[in-house]
């Protein structure tokens, strides 16, 4: 663990070191994108500019001015928003984590489900449905689907909200975690969940849809590799109920394999925030990345890529822990 | 049909109740501050001038008319080198404090020496108080615009000794010493309609009606401005009724809309092409029957339709809107036998160009992209082979301020509604000097720019300017082209619905 933990570290460093030099790369100026034209033209504003980020030092040093800076847990101020980069990523992370968790444990339900109902149901009616339900899932333009959806349940149905993480007006609840809905329900301010939780459902639905395609056919094969084996046999001949079969003897192996595909689209469902945040106006990382790449604003860019990566990182290790639970056979080194 | 905000998890969040009228607004965030000495972004404009006085201002979206703010009158004195201005004595910040000589003092020179964004507004300038109710503005050179200058938002007036208290200063060294800009992210010290609830530059800011407010008293009780990325999103919240405005619409999303109020008019950017005028950057460019042979061989009524309902030819590079402006009559016209025999005369033959434009770059709903593809295509037809040269924006300004492409594709959103403004578009200027237009080659047009900087009263003003964006047109390397539709989408029962090219949407006048 120590080792996998010591990896990480070094990974991150190395994070900061590529999105520093592709960042200097770009031919482009931190202050053409943060200024207005005329206050480009006033060499004094210009000046300030480059002083108050330090862009007026060399490279190197700016980098070992971050490195030091980021020892001490400071990650600079954003060029685009003048407060502390960890401000912005406390406010902007949570939003995204908050999403991409109700769309994976959904998700991951649903596609876990239908993938095992599709196995023991092979070639039958309800396996052609829901391999169709995967098809579309991993095939349709996000951006559509977003907009399709929106359309339909709020515009013309009126059962969802519209986007953003709350209805206007209302003050989010005092933060502990940054999640609205648990917060809210820490406070014990019930119509404030109840709001978030809705908010929650149309881009949880969207950035969970592929998901749901991509866990349901891994699922449904994972099963069927198993589901003929003389064990199973075995276990059906003793007389265990169908129900006990699936449960504690297919989908126990099978769930090796789920927890990698859910590992890696718990991944993909964070860089597919970008679109669905957009859509749905959900201040999430998606957005601030997206701003921050546009603005040239480096110690943003790289304070969400150090974020991004140590996320990857902890997915890798949680997926890795859930192998060795999943299967004692497995052990973490 | 407005109401406050319900907490009930219905997917109509909204009840009506007449006594708390909220107002809820969508609009794609441009915004980083609400402390006007740092803000100079669309969103913090419509924000800011709802919660700060200037000295002077514009009623709805007329900027050919400044009109009284905290200021009830002003006197221009020495050749537009010294102003004088009269406060109104019944001002009051809304902590209920009245606002005096030296708040405007304080905060004009804090705006200055912040050297942030803004700060160029007041460039030349020194403020000082002469007794409790009257400030003078003087500088060294005639500066004819100030009165235009002074409504932007940026210059509203803060209650000195609140903000000092949370760390500001006005000092020489404010731009490293001075700390409030926090603060004043999360309280408003102005003297305007609206006091500030909450702000955050990604969900929504909220503002209340100031309870101290000197004026007549703003219609809504509350103002609800919600981040809304995606236009298509902003429709349908309008349509369904559950926002009262959208703010981000283009001309083709607002057609067809029924059941609400649809403002189109022109918007004050102007979006411009020019040739090269510097010999090192291209060879062709700078030659002058080349540039005429581009002014003729563009299609300015496509553009127009590209461009959607509301969208204006531009003659000049003054928009509409301003003092200065030239008169439709002075368009450049579409002439495909003249652009050709121009070409012919330039002697350039059948040159093929890269034109450089900011790619995804969408304003007012017209796409770079798009506009570029279009000039591909006509000035293919007179015989100039355009490579398109699409660049990020924070790249492309790199060449552009640079002054090295040849062809360029920009547009200019007006600092203040002046045309002064516009003298960077002037030889040996800031965009000028982009084009490789330099005084030295220029001197008549340089000449009528430096009259035009320091020429003073409306009607000499208006005179000098149409004959420097005339001389321009003649001999300058700028194609004007057009200032796309600005379009404002509000329900039905909002009353004097007016949409402003710099704060958006006049909050203040709303019934």
């Amino acid at each position: 663990m120590a080792r996998r933990l010591g990896i990480g570290v070094v990974l991150v460093i190395g994070i900061t070191l590529v999105a520093f030099i592709l960042t200097h790369l770009v031919p482009g100026d931190p202050a053409a994108a943060n200024l207005s034209q005329s206050a480009l033209g006033d060499p004094a504003i210009v000046k300030a500019f480059y002083h108050e980020y330090g862009l007026d030092k060399p490279v190197p040093e700016q980098y070992l001015i971050y490195l030091w800076k980021l020892v001490h847990l400071n990650l600079g101020i954003s060029e685009q928003s003048h407060r502390p980069v960890a401000t912005d990523l406390s406010q902007y992370f949570p939003a995204t984590m908050e999403l991409a968790l109700f769309a994976i444990v959904v998700s991951t339900v649903l596609g876990v489900g239908f993938g095992v109902l599709a196995a023991v149901r092979r070639g039958r009616p309800i396996d052609g449905g829901l391999r169709v339900v995967s098809l579309l899932g991993v095939s349709m333009p996000t951006f559509w689907v977003a907009l399709f959806v929106f359309y339909l349940f709020y515009y013309r149905l009126g059962w969802l909200p519209s986007g953003g993480r709350l209805s206007p007006g209302l003050n989010p609840p005092p933060t502990i975690t940054g999640f609205y809905t648990v917060d809210s329900l820490l406070h014990g301010q019930f119509s404030l969940f109840f709001n978030a939780l809705e908010h929650l459902v149309m881009p949880g639905m969207v950035l969970g849809l592929f998901t749901v395609g991509t866990v349901l056919r891994f699922t449904r094969a994972s099963v069927l590799e198993v589901i003929n084996n003389d064990y199973v046999r075995a276990a059906r001949a003793k007389g265990l109920s169908e129900w006990t079969v699936i449960r504690r003897h297919v989908m126990r192996p099978a769930l090796l394999s789920i927890a990698t595909v859910a590992g890696l689209a718990f991944g993909n469902l964070l860089s597919g925030t970008v679109l669905v945040e957009n859509i749905f106006s959900w201040p999430g990382i998606g957005q601030y990345a997206y701003l921050s790449a546009t603005n040239l604003d480096l110690p943003a860019i790289t304070g969400v890529s150090i974020v991004v990566a140590i996320v990857y990182i902890v997915i890798n290790l949680l997926v890795d822990l859930l192998y060795s639970i999943l299967d004692p056979r497995i052990e973490l080194r | 049909m407005f109401g406050v905000v319900a907490t009930s998890a219905s997917a109509t969040a909204r009840v009506p109740d007449a006594a708390a009228r909220t107002l809820v607004i969508d609009n794609s965030f441009v915004l980083v501050t609400a402390d006007p000495g740092h803000m100079f972004e669309p969103t913090g404009e419509l924000v800011v001038n709802a919660l700060y006085d200037t000295l002077v201002t514009f009623y709805g979206g007329n900027f050919k008319k400044v009109v009284p703010d905290l200021a009830t009158s002003y006197q221009v004195l020495n050749g537009a080198r010294k102003y004088v201005f009269h406060l109104n004595p019944k001002a009051k910040f809304s902590d209920g404090t009245p606002v005096t000589s030296a708040d405007v003092v304080w905060s004009l020179n804090r705006l200055i020496n912040l050297k942030g964004n803004p700060a160029f507004l007041l460039a030349g300038e020194t403020v000082t108080a002469d007794g409790p109710e009257t400030v003078v503005m003087t500088s060294a050179q005639p500066n004819p615009g100030l009165p235009y200058i002074l409504p932007n938002p940026a210059t509203g007036i803060l209650n000195s000794k609140v903000v000092e208290a949370h760390g500001g200063t006005d000092a020489t060294n404010a731009s490293t010493k001075d700390t409030a800009e926090n603060w004043l992210d999360t309280t408003s010290a102005g003297s305007g309609p609206y006091i500030l609830k909450s702000f955050s530059t990604t969900t929504q800011v909220v503002l209340d009606a100031n309870p101290n407010y000197w004026g007549p008293p703003p219609a809504y009780s509350t103002v609800v401005l919600r981040n809304t990325a995606t236009a298509a999103v902003e429709r349908l919240d309008v349509l369904r009724g559950t926002n009262e405005i959208a703010l981000d619409l283009d001309p083709s999303q607002a057609s067809g809309m029924s059941g609400v109020q649809v403002l189109e008019g022109a918007s004050p950017n102007v979006f411009f092409m020019f040739a090269n005028d510097n010999s090192k950057i291209s060879k062709i460019t700078p030659n002058h029957d080349f540039q005429m042979a581009l002014r003729y061989g563009i299609d300015y009524a496509g553009l127009l339709q590209l461009a959607g309902a509301g969208s204006i030819q531009d003659p000049g590079i003054v928009p509409s809107a301003f003092l200065g402006a030239l008169p439709a009559s002075d368009d450049a016209k579409y002439d495909l036998a003249q652009a050709k025999s121009y070409l012919a005369k330039s002697g350039v033959g059948n040159p093929t160009l890269n034109l450089t434009y900011p790619t995804n770059l969408t304003e007012n709903g017209l796409s770079f992209d798009d506009l570029a593809a279009r000039l591909q295509q006509y000035l293919d037809q007179i015989g100039i082979t355009v490579k398109l040269q699409p660049q990020s924006i924070s790249v492309g300004l790199g060449t552009y301020r640079a002054g090295t492409e040849a062809l360029g594709l920009w547009f200019w959103g007006p600092d203040f509604p002046d045309p002064s403004d516009y003298l960077n578009f002037g030889p040996g200027a800031l965009v000028g000097l982009r084009a490789g237009w330099t005084a030295a080659e220029d001197p008549t047009v340089a000449a009528l720019a430096k009259q035009a900087a320091t020429t003073t009263g409306i009607a000499a003003r208006q005179a000098i300017f149409e004959k420097f964006q005339l001389a321009m047109n003649a001999t300058g390397p700028f194609i004007p082209l057009l200032q796309p539709a600005e379009v404002v989408v509000g329900t039905k029962g909002i009353k004097n619905l007016q949409s402003n090219g710099l704060w958006l949407v006049d909050l203040r006048n709303l019934g």
